[in-house]
């Protein structure tokens, strides 16, 4: 074979391996592009997920507890402590003693039911921030730390989401706690 | 992109051998070589894929029905010899035919209400003879049979899902998970892990007797386990051992350092009723004491019945997004694509397998 035949024999395998691995590039470029505006749609739905966790949390406990209206108010700044800290001064015991002053009536058995009702929605609260969580780790780790995310998303740029917007809910304490990278001794009298 | 990638170095070691032996390696050849490289390797990246997510649970029901079955017999053996393919000079081959050992044989088997059906070994060469085993099956009898599933957490040994850290205080008082299903379909669900517990056996009737009636209603496997130590972060060390447990598991964890005395109890799943894992703790909590065995199954059966909700897997397949194997993996797959690439260089240099060749056979070499 000729010097002549031979580069047309290596340009021609080359374009062959060139149109083989060229289209495994674009449809894995369309899949990314799927993959990340899947991710970011699911972070935005799981948001809404925990928002109506939360909303359902703190109506389920008024109305085992039958807490008059007007009082709910205080009720949702109680639950929202006893969500954080079950076992603390502004946990599910104040909760507990805010019921039962609202409606001293009530049969003892509705007040453990309504601690397990706080519990059972800081657990499903807990659940879906981990969710989140969890998503938004997977997301950023394909973007970051795959060969796919890294390569593509020099031509795209994701995230298009601003991800601090979904942030899971924490406490003021946790944020003072985490801020000063201190965390005081738990007082539990 | 990251097959692309593995693929690359090959196929470009294919192209390689294409060109600077275009005397010996065809176009056709070069094709079947590049085209090898990539399927053999796309099925290796499949095969990763497919270990690392592979796994096994356990569905529950009862024996439905169990029969003896004709069938065909099963022990052949070669008989008749005879001459046959002779050629034009009278030369022939000795053939024989195939015999069998009896007109049929018999199957003793029994189907589960799940459809899924098991076959009893024979205790004579025909199966004539009654199994003991076949006949110690009742209809009625729980069954507990491994099907395989896809766990995409068990991929991800990353993920925020999944427990860390938390085995070291625990490592000598983990157990191992029970998976295996023993005596065709049978399984133990309740560990003892340093308490010395009257009658595991019946422990392990009683959850059998609940997973028969509510595993495939509820898509539920029930497992029990007693551990002697009072701190409860045990639960997290057996769920970072145990990976959470299989899709449909529902573990129940008693800590107990004074038979009978219940320290503690905590409940595992990767269900989301997270009312049955507050409530049923309380309950069992409640009762106080292992010696009340029919009360601690009645709570469980009742609230598993009235609470439990599978969480599927599918839920968790997001994880699996831009998955690749480990280095390790990926350089056992590099490695592979190489050796494939230089081996059917090798081979087709060597060999005309198209008979293509005979353009450039005056230049042909002996090895």
């Amino acid at each position: 074979m000729g010097t002549k035949k031979l580069v047309i024999a290596a340009v021609a395998g080359l374009l062959g391996i060139g149109l083989v691995l060229g289209a495994f590039g674009v449809v894995g470029f369309f899949g990314f592009q799927n993959d990340a505006n899947r991710f970011e749609n699911d972070i935005k739905a799981q948001y809404s997920v925990n928002q109506n966790v939360y909303d359902n949390g703190w109506k389920m406990v008024r109305e085992k507890a039958k807490v008059p209206a007007i009082y709910e108010e205080q009720l949702e700044k109680l639950y929202k402590s006893a969500l954080d800290a079950r076992y603390g001064d502004q946990g599910a015991k104040g909760l507990l003693l805010f019921i039962k002053e609202q409606n001293p009536q009530l049969d003892p058995v509705v007040y453990t039911q309504v601690q397990q009702a706080v519990e059972i929605f800081r657990k499903s609260f807990e659940q879906s921030q981990t969710e989140l969580v969890s998503r938004k780790q997977t997301y950023s780790n394909y973007l970051t730390a795959t060969y796919s995310g890294r390569f593509y998303n020099m031509f795209s740029s994701y995230p298009h989401l601003d991800l601090t917007k979904y942030d899971i809910v924490t406490s003021e304490k946790t944020e003072a706690d985490f801020s000063s990278k201190r965390a005081p001794e738990l007082e539990l009298k | 992109m990251y097959l692309a990638l593995l693929l690359l170095l090959p196929m470009l070691i294919g192209l390689g051998s294409f060109v600077f032996f275009s005397r010996r390696i065809t176009w056709k050849e070069f094709v079947l070589l590049e085209g090898t490289v990539v399927l053999v390797m796309g099925m290796g990246y499949l095969v990763a894929l497919d270990q690392s997510t592979a796994d096994t649970e356990i569905w529950s029901g009862r024996i439905a029905q169990k029969e003896r079955v004709k069938v065909s017999c099963r022990h052949s053996y070669s008989c008749n010899p005879h001459s046959c393919n002779c050629d034009s000079k009278g030369n022939c081959s000795t053939c024989y035919d195939t015999c069998y050992e009896h007109s049929f044989d018999y199957d003793w088997d029994a189907r589960s209400t799940n459809g899924e059906s098991v076959t009893i070994n024979t205790v004579d060469r025909q199966g004539l003879v009654m199994p003991p085993r076949w006949g110690a099956i009742y209809v009625g009898e729980p069954t507990a049979f491994s099907h395989g599933f896809t766990n995409y957490i068990k991929a991800v040994p990353n993920s925020v899902l999944r427990r860390r850290g938390t085995t070291d205080k625990f490592k000598s008082r983990i157990p191992s998970y029970p998976k295996g299903v023993q005596d065709y379909y049978r399984c133990n669900r309740f560990l003892s892990v340093g308490v010395p517990v009257n009658h595991p056996d019946q422990w392990n009737w009683l959850l059998n007797e609940v997973n028969a009636d509510l595993g495939a209603a509820k898509q539920v496997n029930v497992i029990l386990v007693v551990v002697n130590t009072n701190d409860s972060d045990y639960q997290y060390a057996l769920e970072e051992s145990w990976l959470g447990g299989k899709k449909n598991d529902l573990i129940v964890l008693i800590g107990s350092t004074q038979y009978p005395k219940i320290d503690w109890v905590r409940i595992i799943s990767w269900s989301t009723s997270e009312d049955l894992k507050i409530i049923l703790r309380d309950r069992l909590q409640a009762i106080g004491s292992l010696d009340l065995r029919d009360s601690i199954i009645a709570a469980i059966r009742q609230e598993v019945r009235a609470r439990f909700v599978r969480h599927p897997m599918k839920e968790f397949k997001y994880l699996m997004t831009g998955y690749q194997p480990g280095t390790t993996g990926t350089l056992v797959l590099l490695g592979l694509g190489v050796m494939l690439s230089v081996g059917l260089s090798v081979w087709f240099y060597r060999q005309d397998i198209f008979n293509e060749e005979w353009r450039n056979k005056w230049e042909r070499k002996s090895w």
